[in-house]
């Protein structure tokens, strides 16, 4: 069992890790060993697709165990497992099951979906053909509005037709999609506004040297970002003799060019180390506490 | 009585810079394989890209105005002037470059003497009439910019000087069959880095556990990890983990599940309870193995809740509702925040401060540095996130492995500084064309 656990990881990532250093530095003479490098990233991306399997699993698991018990809060679990199962169905049904489509028959009449398949509308097919490629294609034409001229047929691509049933599945789970999640989704990021708001507030109180530097910086570089940072800037060039080069803007690029830019270069090159050395602790099998235990 | 070989540890440094050098002489072995009229000038070409005008202003070449036959003239006086020797006290020798053009007649399109590689195709105005003062122009540019400088005098008196700019043919790589190439070239760099760094690592690992103490600065975030596991065991709250929100292929998430058993160790002893919920499901199996092993090790496998390690979506910004949702419930007294983070960097920590948590993070994205020292109470920046799991358990072997970075640090700081100084020199005027100019072209062409 611990053969399994601990020693077997240890000898994969020891084999993987070298294959990939080896793949990393091979030239063009070794071709199958360089295609490595990108077929290994495509491997993980399999692996990772089984997890979301485990993910799916354990999330219902516990949730489920939540409103069995009762526990606190057990509604929220409800409204989770409502939705997933909902969002699951639906993303099923509206997806493309070509093994089920009907056959497309010239006359009828179905609704097509836009593009980004967010909306459709009823059209009649009036011939079908195969592109360039070889998929099939229908030609519809979208019904006629009265006093207006018979709209010209249209090309689209076969799968974008859908019959009635299909055609409000696929409205529904795009009101839920575009409608409720991406909405809820924007406002959990546009509260980052306020929460910036909150947090410079707390960090530009001078309490030390460092952060009023800190407010310093931040408040040229704010002043340089909007428009009444010029105005300022032209008053302060009234200024005899270091009026003209109190220019907002310019310090502000200065800032950010020369110190903020040589701070994060710093960062990045002890981070590239870390991550040069951690990679070769985890290959050489010095850190293995990720597998559990010691170190 | 037995003898026990034992390597000699104390030359491993001597090793590594040992195969530093024979890196660096085989890849300037190879760049000298190259004739010597194509390697000139490649990088001092971007560093001196500007241009000296008539007046000894410095022009940048897209200011220049191209010459027209109203101008040719005063260009030739120009020229005239220069070649009668005050080129030689008004402008750097290595900046100038000798441009043949036959006076009075089409001038020169400026765009055939600033960009390199026209240059070299068509190194004389193409409409010239004079085919022989196109052919030594084509040699002039082929020559190196020392040799260069020393022909400056010899140029006949009509010989313009029309452009000061180093126009040279770009440096080609090694001409090397690429099918026979079974090491990557471009990448000798960056295996001599890392074995430097494996060397050094290699040598304080054995050193550390050979008992030489190792000193490792302090940490305040880490120190303070501990008092933060105590405030929340005292205050009856929970603990909560975060270890970003990337998945396990990316080394700052398994530095992050890599303290978190420190962190569960903790929690196991003081009997808190440890919430992380997780943003991938890999992390979240990886991470309940190791809280249930720190359980174990502390004897405490009863206290250990899996469910409480669970995962919670791959969404980014839904992840970041269901912790906010979490943080409000539970009220953990401690939040930690290790491993990548983006955007939610802010939204987590500020909630975290808003239910009066005490805040540890730490992140190698420079991006989100900024917010966590704004709202978090102690902050591990970059390196300090993969230094934190030896600074926790003083292994030797990891304690030797932050000494050997270390080392490599003060490297990297070392060229830095010798390259800043060689790249300022030659920029100079007394610098440009000697051997501070050629030291630091190969300077940035081997950083390259």
């Amino acid at each position: 069992m611990l053969f399994i656990k601990r020693t077997l990881p240890l000898i994969i990532t020891f084999f993987t890790g070298i294959i990939m250093i080896i793949a990393f530095f091979s030239g063009p003479a070794l071709p199958s060993v360089k295609a490595l490098e990108d077929t290994f990233p495509k491997w993980i991306q399999v692996i990772m697709s089984f997890t979301m399997l485990l993910g799916a699993f354990s999330l219902l698991r516990i949730n489920l165990n939540k409103i069995s018990r009762k526990v606190d809060g057990w509604g929220y679990s409800l409204a989770l497992v409502i939705g997933f199962l909902t969002m699951a169905i639906l993303g099923f049904l509206s997806g493309s099951w070509p093994m089920f489509d009907r056959d497309i028959k010239v006359g009828e009449k179905y609704y097509l979906l836009a593009e980004n398949s967010m909306s459709d509308r009823l059209v009649t097919v009036v011939g079908s053909s195969v592109d360039e490629e070889g998929n099939p294609v229908v030609d519809v034409t979208a019904d006629p509005i009265p006093g207006q001229p018979v709209p010209a047929p249209e090309r689209a691509p076969v799968y974008r037709l859908k019959g009635t049933f299909m055609a409000w599945i696929n409205s529904v789970q795009q009101v839920l999609f575009q409608g409720v999640f991406k909405a809820a989704q924007a406002t959990m990021f546009s509260l980052l506004a306020f929460f910036v708001a909150s947090a410079s507030f707390r960090a530009f109180r001078v309490k030390s040297k460092e952060a009023g530097l800190l407010m310093g910086a931040a408040f040229i570089v704010m002043l340089g970002n909007v428009p009444i940072g010029n105005l300022v800037s032209r008053l302060l060039s009234y200024i005899p003799l270091i009026g003209p080069y109190l220019d907002i803007a310019m310090i502000k690029e200065w800032i950010l060019a020369y110190p903020s830019s040589a701070a994060q270069s710093a960062i990045l090159v002890g981070a590239m180390l870390g991550y040069i050395s951690a990679s070769m602790k985890i290959i050489f099998g010095v850190e293995r506490s990720h597998l559990g235990g010691e170190g | 009585m037995s003898v026990v070989w034992r390597p000699p540890r104390k030359l491993l440094p001597i090793l590594a810079l040992f195969l530093c050098l024979v890196s660096t002489m085989v890849l300037v072995a190879q760049q000298d394989e190259v004739p010597a009229a194509t390697v000139t000038q490649s990088e001092m070409t971007e560093i001196t890209e500007e241009v000296i005008g008539d007046d000894g202003e410095t022009v940048a070449p897209d200011e220049v105005p191209p010459s027209t036959p109203e101008t040719a003239a005063v260009d030739e006086q120009a020229g005239e002037s220069l070649s009668s020797g005050e080129a030689a006290t008004t402008e750097p020798a290595a900046q100038t470059l000798p441009e043949i053009s036959e006076p009075a007649t089409e001038p020169v399109p400026f765009a055939a003497q600033v960009e390199p590689s026209e240059t070299t195709n068509a190194p004389a105005a193409p409409d010239a009439p004079d085919a022989g003062a196109a052919a030594v122009a084509a040699d002039e540019v082929n020559k190196s910019v020392s040799e260069t400088a020393g022909d400056e005098s010899d140029k006949p008196a009509d010989t313009a000087v029309a452009v000061a700019t180093p126009v040279a043919e770009p440096a080609k790589e090694p001409v090397v069959d690429a099918g026979q190439q079974y090491f990557d070239m471009k990448r000798a760099n960056v295996l001599v880095v890392i074995l430097t760094l494996m060397a050094f690592v290699s040598y304080y690992t054995f050193h550390a556990q050979r008992g030489k103490e190792l000193f490792i600065r302090r940490i305040s975030g880490l120190s303070a990890l501990e008092d933060a596991v105590g405030r929340a065991t005292e205050m009856g709250r929970g603990v909560l983990y975060i270890p970003g929100i990337m998945d396990m292929d990316d080394i700052q998430t398994i530095a992050g599940v890599t303290i978190m058993g420190h962190v569960a160790k903790k929690t196991a002893e003081y009997d808190t309870p440890l919430f992380a919920p997780m943003t991938r499901s890999f992390v979240m199996s990886v991470a309940q193995e190791i809280v249930k092993q720190s359980y174990l090790e502390k004897g405490r496998p009863d206290a250990y809740r899996p469910d409480r390690i669970n995962y919670l979506t791959d969404d980014q910004f839904g992840y970041v509702a269901g912790v906010g949702g979490i943080m409000m419930r539970e009220k953990p007294a401690a939040c930690f925040y290790l491993g990548t983070f983006y955007a939610e960097s802010l939204i987590l920590a500020e909630t975290g401060n808003a239910v009066g948590a005490i805040q540890i993070a730490g992140t190698a994205e420079p991006s989100q540095i900024p917010f966590f020292v704004a709202a978090c109470d102690y902050t591990l920046i970059g390196e300090e996130l993969f230094a934190a799991s030896a600074y926790l358990s003083k292994n030797p072997k990891e304690v030797g492995s932050l000494k050997g970075q270390d080392i490599i640090k003060l490297l990297i700081i070392l060229v830095m500084i010798v390259g800043t100084v060689l790249v300022t020199i030659a920029q100079t005027e007394y610098g440009a064309g000697t051997v501070f100019a050629t030291l630091a072209e190969n300077f940035m062409r081997l950083l390259k």
